[in-house]
């Protein structure tokens, strides 16, 4: 289902959406530039974000022993499924 | 090691014990449970994708973990499905007919939205080709 709202944008912003559909081509039409773009912007700041809590998972002992755990446990069913070459 | 498993028996969203241990002819311990998520024609490969569960903790921490409470597909424990240890496995090592199967749709939507995440399948990233010219 797709929504349809005003937003106030400067002219500069205007230009560039449509400069971007049309002059590069980046999408099909404006509307799907601007999702494109508010995709792109909302996928960075999560993986930004998840960086961090991942690179806590790196440090927690914890976490180490479980997925060391897991890796252990399933070493000889993993090289069942992903042949040597 | 026999499994009771058949593949006319749907197998995605249940819980099964999968036998670790090197060889599928050695039977003690290494057990473990483990959702299956792939879909289902898959299985007709002998493989099968599953998100092993574990149990030595019962709230999820990271992004990819989805608490699984007690008495659900046969939990006896609350655990953590950890979907960032995705991974597929043979057939040939799931132990007996499956403890149960996750049948809350919000449970299987959680589960989806965790493996979509981590896949980075849910927003479409301008470097995995959701950028298309016109």
């Amino acid at each position: 289902m797709r929504t349809k709202r005003t937003y106030n944008l400067p002219e500069r912003t205007v230009r560039t959406v449509r400069e971007l559909a049309a002059g590069y081509g980046v999408a099909a039409t404006q509307d799907a530039v601007i999702e494109l773009a508010v995709d792109e912007l909302a996928r960075r700041l999560r993986e930004d974000d998840e960086a961090a809590r991942w690179a806590e998972a790196a440090a927690d002992p914890a976490f180490g022993a479980e997925s060391t755990g897991v890796e252990e446990a399933f070493a000889a069913a993993d090289l069942e499924t992903w042949p040597r070459a | 090691m026999a499994t009771s498993l058949t593949l006319a028996e749907a197998l995605r969203w249940a819980v099964v014990r999968v036998a670790l241990d090197p060889t599928l002819d050695h039977e003690q311990g290494g057990i473990r449970r483990a959702l299956v998520v792939s879909y289902e024609p898959f299985h007709r490969s002998g493989l099968a994708t599953v998100c092993p569960i574990s149990a030595a903790r019962t709230d999820p921490r990271y992004p990819g973990e989805v608490a699984i409470a007690a008495g659900v597909a046969g939990q006896s424990r609350d655990g953590v499905i950890l979907c960032q240890q995705l991974r597929t496995i043979s057939l040939g090592r799931v132990v007996g007919p499956p403890d149960g199967r996750v049948a809350d749709p919000a449970l299987r939507r959680a589960v989806r939205a965790a493996l979509a995440h981590h896949l980075g399948l849910d927003i479409p990233a301008v470097g995995d080709g959701a950028f298309v010219r016109a």
